[in-house]
């Protein structure tokens, strides 16, 4: 029995017909709580989060994502941290990780030499067995901090972006202990093509907002099959209980 | 005026510790290997015995916090002529001008000048392997290379060498400089590190092999991964864990991919907290190193908790294994590492033998032994 | 199979007297393995004039060129035998035959007497002797590591048997009885390298200090003068020398609580420090040459640099603390048993036939 509380936090938005199902399935399995903010869903979102009792589900009225980014994060952390977290867990509604999780947390939250581990995302393209390894989609080349120790003594501040305006509040990115692992996350944003086109035009819109121009990596998403390089997801041994 | 003497007295004495990179020179992350490691344990005997301590290192020259009362503070450098930074070496002379005493963390940086009262730390010989010339433009450079070491050798009052190879090296070298040495081998703390609760060697099945070192040639990596092949396909319930981080991203992937494709074969790496309970699951530790070794912690940790350690004879490991006696000493082939993880296979009351002294000897390691060693060193230099 | 043994000085250059020194000892343990594998061994040595010998059943030809240069009696061997083992490194740049193993015993260039030249010259004849033979058997790993460090292309060659004592010979006394006196022995020959000033130095600061201390000296008598010099200090109370055949050497090692090897430079893997260990003294030795591969500080004994201060705290330490003797002394009869002869002799006759059995000869 491991003695820290680990929340897990997470905006969500239309995810009825998308992978929350799953997504929730594990993340039942190995944290303590999960913080949902519905950003105004209009499907049977709800529905489904309702069904997990580790889920603390808070509502918007209105869809603010599309208006606001960072405002929306901060209000999902200020309701996180209502919540006595030891460690939170910063994750979207298409985002898994792979099992090993399940046997390292507690050690990870245990600790005391981190107060934070950053882990590879995989996004997977088109399907759920290849992912994206060309330019700044390859997942082995950078580490993304998913999980961070609380700090109540620390101040919690947020940039004014509309988009990208990152999961954390400035203070607890690049955390100095951060232990980069080798667990891997899956990422099934783009797992299915219908999707791609509509968020496309999403970020390009955002981007013209926030830097005046659309950001190369936005533009990668419709590049031509080529041009784009494709590895095989592969499973690795793990012990359970080891 | 009494009063006056008493507060002069009361005055923590500061000591400056130079070293190169104890963050990544951006100062973002903090990189926790054995080097890392043996720099927080002498932070924290230094401020047990009433030092204040600072801490200097290339980077753009922002300042963090290392632990409670502890700064650390970046000078920015970007040459190392000759395995050297003269730059740093400076600049840390300039500007650290309140300390009292001064600790080189790497016994190149006490090169060219250094602070009237200071030790410096030797890590092993790293420069015993073939394309360590690269690095100081072959015999052209080795004469100037030679010079700035034995100049950064004469500086400081006193130098701790972690092995005897280095020491001996000296001695085979410049003879009249082996006087500064002192060895204080490096350290495990064994109440972290020990056999209690583990899994019997040898009996229970799986029998498991770890190389829990860094993925890099000179530690021997590629003949670890030959004899994974190779032993995994001929002995039944036999897995070989491979633990620790690659020097790139690339290394990681492909070791990732390779062990996924091969029964029994493990790769993957923890924080260090995790590292007791996974040494109590194996039973043979390797430690092949090909060259740039001195006592090893990993070695120390592995033997400490009972695996039979398979090692090499480099650097300072002859000074932590016998072979035969608390493990075997091997040239680091894949042959020799196959036929000596047969021998232990076979021999299991030999293999008990080995793993019992292991963890006595290793008891000769404590971190208890190294704080004292180590203070009286302090004591006899900063007084 | 007939093997030609190079051993510079096994007898004396007159053929007539039988050298006593680790070397030697080191030779004969080599000549008695290769017989009992059925090799006809033939030693050739340095000489005064030319003669023959056969000592223990063993020929040995004295090579009478040696008088106007040394290199002209290694010349000899390689010219009269089809194979050779080099009993050490030769001290000039010399041929040595192809397919042939040569032995080191060990950095003996690490004092201050050796001038940087010399000390050039000598690491370079290092690194011919590895280029030319098959094999380099070490009896230290420091030797390895030193020579790591300038050809890291070539070490690949030395493989390292460390020296060997007879665990049955040197045994710990039956029972230590609790003594009123403390035996320090230092068992080296006089010898700067070896540290005979240190421990002369050790013993004249701890007799005034400590009066349950005795300082026991089993030394040679190779060179008289040396001993002349010590006789002021062997004649005081509470210090004894003694000169010692080999056979005698364990009981002067029963006697002693602890043993000091003091060595300052050109050190292997000790015999002395072997057969203390053996015997179960709790030792105290310094950081040199092939002594850290027998010694763990604090383990098996004590290790100390090469500085009488450093020495003398340990043998304060020592002097007053008998559990850590008991202790101390244990562990090392304990770790001299991974040296036995056994197993250097099975370490040995693998390497000596797989250069000597195979290639072209």
């Amino acid at each position: 029995m491991r003695k820290n509380k680990l929340v897990a936090m997470m905006v969500v938005f239309n995810e009825g017909n998308r992978f929350l199902t799953r997504v929730l399935n594990h993340l039942s399995l190995w944290v303590d709580e999960i913080v949902i903010l519905d950003d105004g869903s209009t499907d049977h979102t709800r529905k489904i989060c309702n069904q997990y009792p580790k889920v603390f589900f808070v509502e918007n009225d209105a869809h603010t994502f599309i208006q606001h980014e960072a405002r929306l994060r901060e209000k999902l952390w200020n309701i996180t941290i209502s919540r006595n977290p030891d460690w939170i867990l910063a994750i979207d509604a298409d985002e898994i990780f792979t099992d090993r999780i399940l046997d390292a947390i507690d050690s990870y939250l245990e600790q005391k030499t981190y107060d934070a581990f950053a882990f590879r995302l995989f996004d997977f393209w088109k399907s759920e067995n290849y992912y994206r390894v060309d330019g700044a989609w390859n997942p082995w080349i950078k580490f993304s901090a998913f999980l961070v120790r609380y700090h109540p003594e620390w101040k919690a501040t947020w940039p004014d972006y509309v988009i990208h305006s990152g999961r954390w509040p400035l203070e607890y990115r690049f955390v100095k202990n951060t232990f980069q692992s080798d667990i891997r996350v899956k990422h099934f944003g783009w797992a299915r093509p219908e999707d791609h086109y509509r968020k496309y035009i999403f970020y390009c819109q955002k981007d013209l907002e926030q830097y005046g121009k659309i950001q190369p990596h936005t533009k990668s998403i419709m590049a031509s099959n080529d041009s784009i390089i494709l590895e095989k997801w592969f499973e690795r041994k793990w012990m359970v209980g080891f | 005026m009494v009063s006056k003497i008493k507060e002069v007295i009361k005055i923590k004495k500061k000591i400056g510790i130079l070293t190169s990179n104890f963050f990544d020179p951006a100062g973002q992350r903090l990189i926790y290997g054995g080097a890392e490691r043996y720099g927080i344990e002498l932070t924290k005997l230094l401020l047990d015995l009433g030092y204040e301590v600072e801490w200097w290192q290339v980077g753009s020259g922002w300042i963090r916090d290392l632990m409670n009362n502890v700064k650390i503070k970046s000078i920015p450098v970007t040459e190392s002529p000759y395995e050297t930074m003269p730059t740093l070496n400076q600049a840390f002379l300039e500007r650290a001008v309140d300390i009292d005493y001064a600790i080189y963390f790497v016994t190149f940086l006490a090169y060219p000048q250094v602070k009237e009262k200071s030790i410096s730390i030797s890590h092993g010989i790293y420069w015993d392997y073939p394309s360590f010339d690269n690095l100081i433009d072959g015999d052209n450079g080795r004469q100037e290379w030679l010079r700035r070491l034995k100049i950064a050798l004469s500086g400081p009052d006193r130098v701790i060498s972690v092995d005897t190879s280095t020491i001996e090296w000296v001695r085979a070298t410049w003879p009249g400089l082996s006087h500064k040495f002192e060895y204080i081998p490096n350290f495990v703390d064994l109440a972290k590190f020990n056999p209690e609760g583990r899994k019997p060697i040898l009996e229970q099945k799986p029998i498991r092999v770890i190389f829990p070192r860094r993925i890099t040639t000179v530690r021997g990596i590629n003949e670890v991964v030959r004899t994974a092949e190779i032993m995994t396909k001929e002995v039944k319930n036999l897995e070989f864990h491979i633990v620790g981080r690659g020097h790139h991203d690339q290394v990681e992937k492909e070791l990732m991919k390779w062990a996924s494709e091969h029964e029994r074969i493990y790769y993957y790496w923890q924080p260090p907290e995790m590292m007791p309970e996974i040494y109590r699951e194996m039973d043979i530790a390797l430690i092949p190193t090909k060259a740039a070794e001195g006592t090893s912690l990993s070695c120390l940790e592995a033997m400490a908790s009972g695996c039979v350690v398979i090692s090499s004879y480099v650097g300072g490991l002859s000074d932590l294994v016998f072979n035969d006696y608390n493990g075997l000493l091997i040239k680091p082939t894949t042959q020799n590492l196959v036929q000596a993880i047969y021998s232990l296979l076979e021999d299991t009351d030999r293999a008990k033998r080995l793993s019992k002294n292991g963890v006595e000897v290793a008891r000769a390691f404590s971190l208890d032994c190294w704080r004292e060693s180590w203070k009286t060193v302090l004591q006899e230099v900063f007084n | 199979m007939k093997i030609g043994f190079f051993v510079p000085n096994l007898l004396s250059w007159s053929g007539d007297q039988i050298v006593i020194g680790g070397l030697e000892r080191y030779a004969w343990a080599l000549i008695e393995l290769m017989k009992d594998i059925g090799w006809e061994v033939e030693v050739h040595q340095n000489a005064n004039y030319d003669w023959q010998q056969e000592v223990n059943g063993v020929t040995i030809l004295g090579h009478g060129v040696a008088r106007f240069s040394l290199e002209a009696s290694v010349e000899q061997v390689n010219s009269l035998c089809d194979r050779v083992l080099y009993g050490s490194i030769l001290q000039k740049p010399m041929y040595y035959k192809e397919n042939s193993i040569v032995i080191s015993h060990g950095v003996w260039w690490d004092g201050k007497e050796v001038s940087s030249e010399q000390r050039a010259k000598i690491v370079k004849n290092c690194g011919d002797a590895l280029k030319q033979t098959s094999l380099m058997i070490s009896c230290d790993y420091n030797f390895l590591n030193v020579m790591r460090t300038v050809f890291p292309d070539l070490t690949d060659k030395i493989r390292v048997i460390p020296n060997f004592v007879d665990t049955e010979e040197f045994k710990p006394a039956p029972k230590k009885k609790s003594k009123q006196t403390l035996k320090i022995l230092y068992p080296r020959r006089l010898d700067y390298c070896r540290g005979t000033d240190l421990f002369i130095q050790l013993a004249n600061n701890l007799l005034g200090k400590e009066n349950k201390v005795e300082f026991l000296m089993a030394i040679d008598h190779n060179r008289p003068q040396y001993n002349q010099e010590l006789e002021p200090f062997l004649r005081q109370d509470r210090v004894k020398g003694f000169n010692l055949q080999f056979e005698e050497m364990q009981n002067i090692y029963r006697q002693a609580d602890i043993v000091v090897i003091p060595s300052r430079y050109s050190e292997g893997t000790s015999f002395s420090c072997l057969e203390a260990m053996a015997s179960g003294n709790a030792i105290i030795a310094t950081d040199v040459g092939g002594l850290t591969n027998l010694i763990i500080n604090g383990y098996n004994g004590i290790l100390v640099p090469p500085r009488v201060k450093a020495i003398e705290t340990a043998v304060n330490f020592l002097i007053h603390d008998s559990q850590s003797r008991q202790r101390l002394g244990k562990n090392a009869r304990k770790t001299a048993m991974a040296f036995t002869l056994d197993r250097w002799r099975k370490q040995w006759a693998g390497y000596l036939k797989a250069v000597y059995l195979s290639g072209d000869g």
